[in-house]
């Protein structure tokens, strides 16, 4: 039964019942009509404020099941049943109603699951965006170091460029000295066996002039002797020469004394005694000579002494500069062998030092286009910071309104 | 001919008489005689005749103290055992007694005699030896060294 049809019912009891009642009362009442109608309309009111009470009851009673249902609803309860079960508009009400909440409790469990996902994913992004924004940071920090570093290199490049220039000069004058020097040790080495060849000889040679002086000084020694024994020989005549003055002195005196006839003897006398005196005087000569001659002798054989030792030492020198040009000959023969592996290898080192300088200028120019690729890497870094912050300004504002969103969203119960 | 015999004590030149001389010899090996007079150089060998040696230190020069006799003149007179020491003989001269100056007649010193550029103190070399002669026998025979 539809709700027009318990209306008209309602209605219909409502005038028909005290109409009827009235009728009763009339029957079974022998009141006034005064009494009878004031009671008729009493009863008849009385009773069609029952009925009325009634309907409206039951008419009402499911309303009030929407009414609740609804007002959950409001409240955002979507779990609350509606016990509702007529076959009339209300009845159809419900039936709607059941539906809607179904239907919403569907949705809202639909959108509190996409809202906590999204909320979960951009409180993810947040803090993704967190995280991106601060390696972001230390990416343009490293960034910016590496720039730095590259424009140092470049910087340390062209300086390496420099000096590789410059080594590689060095090398070509030395790879050219070494040509040089190659040819010089050979002549050291060709000097050096010559100067060997003369130090032999003169090594011979000394030899030679220490017998020879060997020999002098033992000639010298011998004529020292001589001079000794003349000098013996002289003081002999001295000695022979003043006693034959004295002999002449005592002649002349026996002269004298002999008177007239010892005049001829006087003069013997004296002639001898000058002789003695001559002899002596040449036998002085002779002997300040031979003495002369003995410190010559004894300065000679000193010198000569000095000379052997001179001579001696001069051979030992010599044999030092023997050893000395043996060695000098090892030594340049090896030098020449060592410049010769120094000029090969100093031409060697240039050609590679030319290698170097090219490749350094290959590598000078690729510096100098990561210095400038750093750089706009480091400003492209910037920029990607920059909108990095953008990106997690915006992150944090949408995960607010997603926790808005939630919120809302949390407050419907399914 | 008397000649003069020029000799040298301590750079003074001495004269003696040729005719007062025996012999010049040279130093024979003396023996030095104890407590005798400081001038009395001592005794000596020579050809078999004991001599006495005799310094004239003092007599002609103080320098002949420094001297060193090498050479000696024997007397001959009045005794011929006194060798009298001079440092050299320089000279043996013709001497005539008429170009001497005499200066100590009776003294040991005969005169001075002209001798190349210098002047010779010529000795009375007899007298000389006399009085030697008794110094010695004196010292001999008192022991008196004349200390």
């Amino acid at each position: 039964m539809n709700m027009k049809t318990k209306l008209a019912i309602a209605f219909i009891l409502a005038v028909f019942i005290p109409i009827i009642i009235g009728i009763i009362v009339d029957a079974a009442t022998s009141f006034s009509v005064l009494w009878n109608n004031i009671l008729r309309v009493f009863v008849g009111l009385l009773v069609s404020a029952l009925f009325a009470l009634i309907i409206s009851s039951v008419l009402t009673r499911n309303l009030r099941g929407l009414a609740e249902a609804g007002g959950a609803v409001a409240e955002g309860d979507l779990t609350k049943a509606i016990a509702v079960s007529s076959e009339d508009e209300v009845g159809n009400l419900a039936e709607s109603m059941r539906t809607m909440i179904r239907n919403l409790r569907e949705i809202v469990g639909q959108v509190q699951k996409s809202t906590s996902s999204m909320y979960e994913a951009i409180r993810n992004l947040s803090v993704s965006t967190s995280e991106v924004l601060t390696a972001a940071s230390e990416v343009a920090a490293n960034v910016q170091n590496t720039a730095r570093g590259a424009e140092i290199q470049a910087q340390n490049v062209e300086k390496s460029l420099a000096v590789s220039n410059s080594l590689s000069s060095s090398t070509s004058a030395i790879a050219e000295q070494s040509g040089g020097s190659e040819a010089e040790a050979q002549n050291a080495e060709a000097s050096a066996q010559e100067g060997s060849r003369s130090a032999y000889e003169a090594h011979k040679v000394m030899g030679e002039i220490l017998k020879q002086v060997e020999e002098t000084a033992s000639q010298i020694e011998t004529f020292k002797m001589h001079s000794m024994e003349i000098n013996t020989l002289v003081e002999g005549i001295t000695m022979v020469s003043h006693q034959t003055h004295i002999l002449a002195l005592n002649a002349a005196i026996e002269a004298a004394r002999a008177g007239e006839a010892g005049r001829g003897f006087a003069v013997v006398a004296e002639e001898v005694r000058r002789l003695a005196e001559n002899t002596k005087d040449l036998a002085e000569q002779i002997s300040r000579l031979s003495s002369g001659i003995s410190q010559k002798t004894e300065d000679v054989s000193k010198y000569m002494n000095l000379t052997r030792a001179a001579a001696r030492n001069g051979q030992d020198s010599v044999e030092a500069v023997v050893s000395a040009f043996d060695q000098i000959n090892r030594g340049t023969a090896s030098t020449k062998d060592a410049v010769k592996v120094i000029s090969r290898e100093a031409g060697e080192q240039a050609s590679a030092a030319a290698k170097l300088l090219k490749a350094m200028e290959e590598i000078q120019e690729i510096a100098t286009e990561n210095a400038a690729g750093s750089q706009e890497i480091s400003a492209a870094t910037e920029e990607i910071s920059a909108s990095m912050e953008e990106i997690n300004k915006e992150a944090k504002s949408l995960l607010e309104e997603a926790d808005r969103l939630r919120t809302i969203v949390d407050k419907f119960r399914i | 001919m008397s000649k003069l015999i020029i000799g040298n004590i301590g750079g003074e030149f001495i004269g003696i008489a040729s005719k007062d001389v025996l012999e010049v010899v040279e130093l024979p090996r003396s023996f030095p005689v104890p407590f005798s007079l400081s001038h009395l150089r001592g005794v000596a060998f020579w050809r078999g005749a004991l001599l006495t040696v005799v310094s004239l230190y003092g007599l002609v020069s103080p320098k002949a103290s420094e001297s060193k006799p090498s050479i000696f003149v024997r007397s001959l007179k009045p005794r011929d055992n006194i060798l009298v020491g001079l440092d050299k003989i320089e000279d043996v001269t013709p001497f005539n007694d008429l170009s001497m100056r005499e200066e100590g007649a009776g003294s040991v010193w005969k005169g001075i005699y002209p001798w190349n550029d210098a002047w010779v103190t010529v000795l009375n070399f007899e007298r000389l030896i006399s009085l030697l002669e008794e110094e010695v026998i004196n010292t001999l025979r008192l022991g008196n060294s004349g200390r």
